[in-house]
């Protein structure tokens, strides 16, 4: 019985998912990156979420939400010092507890380790080049599945996302500067807005709850990432944009109010 | 009718320079390596937004048929267009291209003895294109501004339309390809302008040297990239691309492309020495053909003023204060530091090559400066055995079987990261395979002939005990027999 419940949780998915697409990094794209730093990371938010188990009393299924924030920063933050990873660790799931507003958290928790680590340490980075074009292929077999195997209508957030950033870049590059297709479609090779697309922006706890405000939501972050890449040429703009939108949660969510997202509802639909 | 170098077109002429670490001078080599290469020295002052881009023109056809025209985001004011000493290049070349280090074994039966040497492997460039047809109408395009800079005119010209700016290019001597409006458009609509450069013979006969200088653009612009499409509208085939990036807080990597290092710290067969430039040039081959839509680092060295190690093993001297400041180097100090440093301030150098067509890179180059401040240069390393002319040492035989061991290793190594095929190098092989079978031979024979042990220099414990067994046991015989008999 409980086996079955926690297999049919879409965390395990996203857990075997970003796992699988880490060893792909390690051994085809030649990811510099330690077993030391990988160790560490996952050392870092187990321990952090654990304590957060003891003292708020929850269940031990919520460390897979660890799991998964570790994947993340493993995937998408690179630093030269073993601290500023642990920084970010404890950065990633602290605010979880720590900063909430009805019962929500504010900030994505990845997102937020990045961030603050980028901003506080002068150590760490993102590499949006790190990924291969040969990535694509194994990231849009992931999240088609995705796609299929989960009910999280969260998606809908990538998918507006993506859609929307997508359209603005065409008629900009394509339409209106007429740099050929092949182009535009470049830009969205990177393994870096892919996996934003589905692993950061479209976490149900910190989007807003209504469907109508997460597509609203969505579209505003492709459209300031737009400005900001095209015209700043700031690479990693959506996870800048991200944080900064983060705080507008509670709002939209006062506009329109739905309940609260628990994992647990997936599995029992 | 001016050829025209788009940036960026090219030819290529390949030295080998070399200098010690820890050792001497070596060897020095000309010769071709990469064909049409371009290279370029980018710095930029991220807290400025300040890009100065020095663009190398080893043009080696007639000068006055020379023409180049560059996307630059801003109108150039004449202050900040500059030629520079073509060295600039060839000294940061030199500095951080790819490095053969030579070791030395020491002989297994005597004093250490320990020599190194390296010799580095360089490059640079060149190159061109074709024709187009006259046309009179150029509207929309505008001379921005008009300068006379060395031994090169330079106007800045804005455009407002693909066809007008074609025109007036072809009209005016520019020779520019077929293929290149649909280029063109991008830029005039990203309100990009175009710098143009003729070469004036008059200025260049009044000065010194049979070269073309290399051109230096400096502007304010939040842009860190380098135009690279413009080259490829009409180009065939691959052209290589070597950039340095000074850069303030670490490795530059290409933000649109993946970035890779290359192979390095390898050890490989000692056969490669003397053709270390063709050994290079068939391991960026094969990584290139494997990712052909990567960016490639070969040297990445942080040049912080305190940090005292600029290199190692050094090539050249690393880059002096002068020559940053040559390079665009705008933020650091001039002042003599006790860590050997004639500046003071934050400094990090990356130097990326990279093989571009249009079907593996339908973008320009996007760079972004990481927090990476990661050493790394491309280093392969060659390991001498030890010369021994008296083999009846005991180390011998193991220290041949090691050897052999380590030449399968670095023959394995070879052909991990070149083209080239063990098969035709089985002599490197077979050399120590030669010697170690007939010391065996020998020791075997040692082992079968009469009183072993005295052929050996060195009695062995066991066999000490074994014949003082022997004679104990022997004496005790003798002893008990003579007490015996003494009883009788």
């Amino acid at each position: 019985m409980h086996l079955k419940y926690s297999l049919k949780d879409p965390r395990f998915f996203q857990i075997t998912f970003l796992g699988s697409f880490l060893i792909f990094g390690l051994c085809f794209l030649e990811w510099q990156i330690s077993i030391q730093v990988i160790l560490v990371i996952f050392l870092t938010v187990a321990a952090t979420q654990s304590l957060a188990i003891i003292k708020y009393k929850l269940t031990y299924q919520s460390i897979l939400s660890a799991i998964i924030s570790g994947l993340g920063l493993v995937l998408l933050l690179r630093a030269n010092e073993i601290s500023t990873y642990i920084l970010a660790g404890v950065l990633s799931i602290a605010p979880k507890f720590l900063i909430r507003y009805k019962g929500k958290h504010i900030f994505n928790p990845v997102n937020f380790g990045i961030i603050i680590a980028i901003l506080i340490t002068d150590d760490a980075w993102i590499s949006p080049g790190q990924w291969g074009s040969t990535s694509n292929y194994l990231l849009g077999i992931g999240v088609f599945s995705w796609l299929v195997l989960t009910k999280v209508k969260q998606l809908i957030n990538g998918l507006v996302f993506l859609g929307t950033l997508f359209i603005l870049e065409t008629c900009y590059l394509n339409f209106y500067l007429e740099w050929p297709i092949g182009f535009v479609f470049h830009k969205f090779t990177s393994g870096s807005l892919l996996l934003f697309s589905f692993f950061m922006i479209t976490d149900p706890r910190t989007t807003p709850k209504h469907i109508t405000t997460r597509a609203i939501w969505a579209s505003i972050v492709a459209i300031i990432s737009f400005y900001l890449m095209e015209f700043q040429y700031l690479a990693s703009a959506p996870f800048w944009v991200l944080f900064c939108i983060s705080p507008l949660t509670p709002f939209l969510d006062s506009i329109h109010n739905s309940k609260n997202f628990n994992w647990k509802q997936t599995i029992n639909n | 009718m001016k050829k025209t170098n788009l940036l960026f077109g090219t030819l290529t002429a390949f030295t080998i320079s070399a200098n010690a670490f820890c050792g001497f001078y070596v060897a020095k080599a000309d010769g071709n390596l990469f064909n049409k290469s371009s290279q370029v020295i980018l710095a930029r002052n991220s807290e400025t937004n300040r890009n100065t881009i020095t663009m190398a023109n080893d043009y080696q056809g007639d000068f006055s048929e020379f023409a180049m025209v560059v996307p630059v985001p801003v109108i150039l004011k004449k202050n900040e267009i500059k030629v520079v000493q073509k060295d600039l290049f060839e000294r940061f070349d030199s500095y951080s291209a790819p490095r053969l280090a030579e070791y030395f074994d020491r002989n297994p039966c005597y004093q250490e003895r320990k020599r190194y040497k390296n010799f580095a492997m360089t490059d640079s460039n060149l190159k061109i294109f074709e024709k187009v047809t006259m046309n009179n109408k150029y509207e929309g395009v505008k001379i921005e501004a008009k300068y006379e800079i060395g031994e090169y005119d330079i106007l800045i010209l804005s455009a407002t339309e693909s066809n007008g700016l074609k025109n007036w290019l072809t009209n005016n001597d520019y020779k520019i390809p077929s293929g290149a409006d649909e280029v063109l458009t991008p830029y005039i609509k990203d309100n990009m302008k175009f710098f143009v450069a003729k070469v004036n013979t008059t200025r260049l006969n009044q000065r010194r040297g049979n070269y073309l200088s290399p051109i230096q653009i400096s502007f304010t612009h939040k842009k860190f990239m380098l135009p690279i499409r413009l080259g490829m509208a009409n180009a065939k085939g691959t052209q290589d691309l070597i950039v340095y990036t000074l850069t303030q807080n670490g490795r530059v990597e290409t933000s649109n492309y993946q970035t890779q290092e290359m192979p390095s710290n390898q050890k490989i067969p000692l056969f490669v020495e003397g053709v270390f430039g063709d050994f290079y040039k068939s391991v960026y081959s094969k990584k290139w053909t494997n990712n052909k839509s990567s960016v490639f680092v070969e040297y990445a060295w942080d040049l912080d003023g305190k940090n005292f190690t600029k290199c190692d093993p050094c090539n050249t001297t690393p880059p002096a204060s002068q020559e940053l400041l040559n390079a665009g180097v705008d933020w650091l100090k001039i002042k003599q530091n006790k860590w050997g440093a004639d500046y003071q301030g934050d400094l990090h150098f990356t130097r990326l090559h990279l093989r571009y067509d249009r079907e593996h890179f339908p973008q320009d180059l996007a760079f972004t400066e990481t927090k990476n401040k990661q050493n790394f240069q491309c280093r392969y390393v060659l390991t001498h055995p030890a010369r021994i002319s008296d083999e009846t040492c005991d180390q011998v035989l193991p220290y041949y079987k090691n050897v052999q061991k380590r030449r399968g290793d670095e023959m394995n190594n070879l052909t991990d990261i070149t083209w080239w095929e063990a098969d035709r190098y089985q002599a490197y092989l077979k050399k120590y395979k030669t010697k170690i079978a007939s010391l065996e031979v020998q020791e075997e024979e040692n082992k079968n002939s009469f009183l072993p042990v005295f052929t050996k220099k060195n009695i062995s414990p066991q066999l000490l005990i074994f014949s003082a067994g022997i004679l104990f046991s022997l004496c005790s015989i003798f002893g008990v027999a003579f007490i015996k008999k003494k009883q009788l």
